[in-house]
Parts: C-alpha cells; structure tokens; sequence
C-alpha cells in the first residue's frame, strides 16, 4: 500500500472523524485502492498508469468529505452542535449559563436538605466534593475522547491517573469517616445495655444509649454508602474512557501499519 | 405505494442509493467490486467516482439499508464486504416503482417530441 501513501495522508488530514472510524475508512478505501492498482495491473497496464488511475479514481472533493464527515459525526458532538446552532446571541449564552447555575444550585440544595445528608457524618463533605470533582474530570475526558478528531491523541492517557487517585481518596475518607463515626460515639454504649433493654422501660438510660447507637449507625453507614456509589459511578466512567483509549489506540497502530 | 411528486435534485442521488442496492441484491461486495459490478452492467454507462461512492454506502449502512462486515484475506488485507438487508430490499423495491413512475411519466412528456 505504500504507493498510495501520498493520497491516504492526504485525505487522512482532511477527514475530521475520531477515532477508531476515521481508521476504519482509511482502511476500506486503502484495501479497494489496492483492488483497483491490481485490476489494472492484470488488465495489462503498466504500473505507472495503474496508480495514475487509481489517482485520479479516488479523488476526494471536498463535497464527498464533508459527507463523510457528517455521516461520520459522533452523536455527543451533534447534539452539541445543534445547540451551539440555537444558541447564537451572547444574551442567550449568559441566560442559559444562569438558568444551568440555579438549575445545579437548587438541585444541590435539594440534595442536602434530604434527612439522609441532615442526619450524615460532616465527613460527607469532603467525600462529595472529591467525588463530584473526579465525575467532572471524568466527563470531561469522556466528551473529548468521544468527539475530538486526530489532534491531541497523544495526550489521551493525560490526567487519568489523577482521577484513579481521587477515586481511591474518595473510598480511603468515606472509610476513615465511618470508622471514625464508630469509633467516636462507640465506646459511649455498653454492650450490657442491649440485653437490659428488655427489662427496663422506653424512659431509660438505656433507651437515649440506643439512640446514640442508631444515630452512630446512620452517621457512618450514609458516608460508607456515598463513598462507595461515588467509587463505582467513577469506575464506570473510568472503565470507559480506558476501553476508548485502547480502541483509538488499537486503530491508530493498524493506520501506521497499514501505511 | 403511490408516488405524490418526484424532487428533481434528488434524481441523481437516489439513482445512485438504487444502483448500489440492486448490485447488493444478489451477493456481498465489497467497494471496490460494488462500482466495477455497476458498470459492467451498465456496459460502462455508470461509471462510479470512488470518491463519491463512500459517501453513498456509509449513508446506506447508517440507515440500515445495507450491512458492512471486516474479512480479513491474507494475512495483511482486511476487506469491508456489503451486502443489503430486509430494510434494504424494501426500500429498494420501493425505489424501483418509483423510477418506473418516473421513467413512464418522462416518456409520457417526451414521447410526443420523440414521434
């Protein structure tokens, strides 16, 4: 295939489809390019004439790659572009920017106010803040690995390992905040207690030291239950943007390869 | 089913969806094949452009009309073969009233030019 290096390269810069589709097509139309140099050749051309043919069959205008690349456009970019397409003045920028902030504040609010985040240890906070901020990279990362076109493609394995850190000090605070919750309000309640529950009445002692208990449980359980669902939501998208990078990275090995 | 107007502009693109659908309808093909398949059946009168001939059989494949499938032959040469699905037959069928309107309709026009 390397007679036809020239017009690969070409039409490779040309092509602003990510990876692994932008491959994929290179390599169709280098396999039928090489058909066509071969039908020729056996049809009793010379092998100067045959590449001129193939030349001049597969050229691209810059219609048919718009085309391609239309066709070719991932789903993220093209719900992107549609609203980048309605949104044109500045006063609408800033409105929606405004509306998304309160949309995001209020949200958030809601989520504190709920008894679950009330009643939970202070080590939440941190748990939250961490976990969202890795979700953010994250999604970030997603957008760019599943919309971004040739450039940047060898900074793909950039920040990943920042955001498998965040991930495992999200795990390592909720954990501390659990076992600190039990360890601080723990030694509060004898284990004695439990048993006497049954002979003495609800106004006891006994009963404010089985609130204690449970209001220990509920503290240090809610940070343990976020800190993991923030674990997993953060290996998901994780395991996503790993298994992209392999595939992009897989593709632009066979481009080499074939060229 | 009944055809209500014809948009002139299409013509050319839809003859190019119908053409390739109908070499697909007997065997799988890959690119290349596909545009020698169409012109030595047409004894040369359609001559397909490679580049324009993409552009045409991604879209097909987007909508389902036709399936693409990786061969490998050899062991550095991997192949796209097409070949048409159900959706692609009807639409095909479809297409073929169409152009039978189409051309009945045109001579109809022209027939009276041509006596």
């Amino acid at each position: 295939m390397k007679q036809f290096h020239k017009i690969l390269i070409n039409l490779s810069r040309k092509l602003d489809v990510p990876q692994p589709k932008k491959s994929r097509i290179l390599q169709e139309i280098a396999a039928d390019m090489e058909d066509m140099y071969d039908y020729h050749i056996q049809s009793g051309f010379s092998m100067k004439e045959s590449l001129k043919a193939v030349e001049e069959n597969y050229t691209f205008s810059d219609e048919s790659i718009s085309e391609l690349i239309n066709i070719h456009e991932p789903l993220m970019q093209r719900i992107f572009n549609k609203l980048q397409g309605q949104i044109k003045t500045r006063t609408e920028k800033i409105s929606l920017m405004i509306l998304m902030t309160i949309i995001a504040v209020s949200a958030f609010y809601a989520m504190v106010m709920t008894p679950f985040f009330k009643t939970s240890s202070t080590m939440i906070w941190p748990v939250l803040g961490i976990g969202f901020y890795a979700i953010t990279l994250s999604c970030i990362k997603f957008y760019r690995l599943f919309t971004r076109t040739g450039k940047g493609y060898w900074r793909m394995r950039s920040g990943l390992s920042k955001i498998l850190f965040l991930e495992g000090l999200v795990l390592f605070i909720s954990m501390w905040g659990y076992f600190y919750e039990y360890l601080k309000n723990g030694p509060l309640i004898p284990t004695s207690s439990l048993i006497s529950l049954v002979f003495f009445g609800s106004k006891s002692m006994i009963h404010v030291q089985l609130i204690q208990i449970s209001q220990c449980l509920i503290k240090s359980s809610s940070v343990m239950i976020t800190g993991l669902l923030l674990f997993i939501i953060i290996a998901a998208l994780l395991y996503m943007i790993v298994w992209k990078i392999q595939k992009i990275e897989l593709a632009e090995t066979m481009k080499y390869l074939n060229q | 089913m009944e055809m209500n107007y014809v948009e002139v502009h299409n013509l050319t693109k839809s003859l190019n969806e119908s053409l390739i659908l109908s070499a697909l309808s007997g065997q799988k093909l890959h690119g290349y094949q596909l545009a020698l398949e169409i012109e030595k059946r047409s004894d040369g009168l359609f001559k397909f452009k490679h580049g324009t001939l993409y552009p045409i059989l991604h879209k097909l494949e987007k909508e389902n009309l036709i399936s693409g499938s990786w061969k490998q032959e050899g062991p550095r040469r991997k192949r796209k073969y097409y070949r048409i699905t159900v959706k692609g037959r009807k639409r095909l069928k479809l297409q073929l009233s169409e152009w039978k309107t189409v051309f009945n309709l045109f001579f109809n026009i022209s027939g009276e030019i041509i006596k």
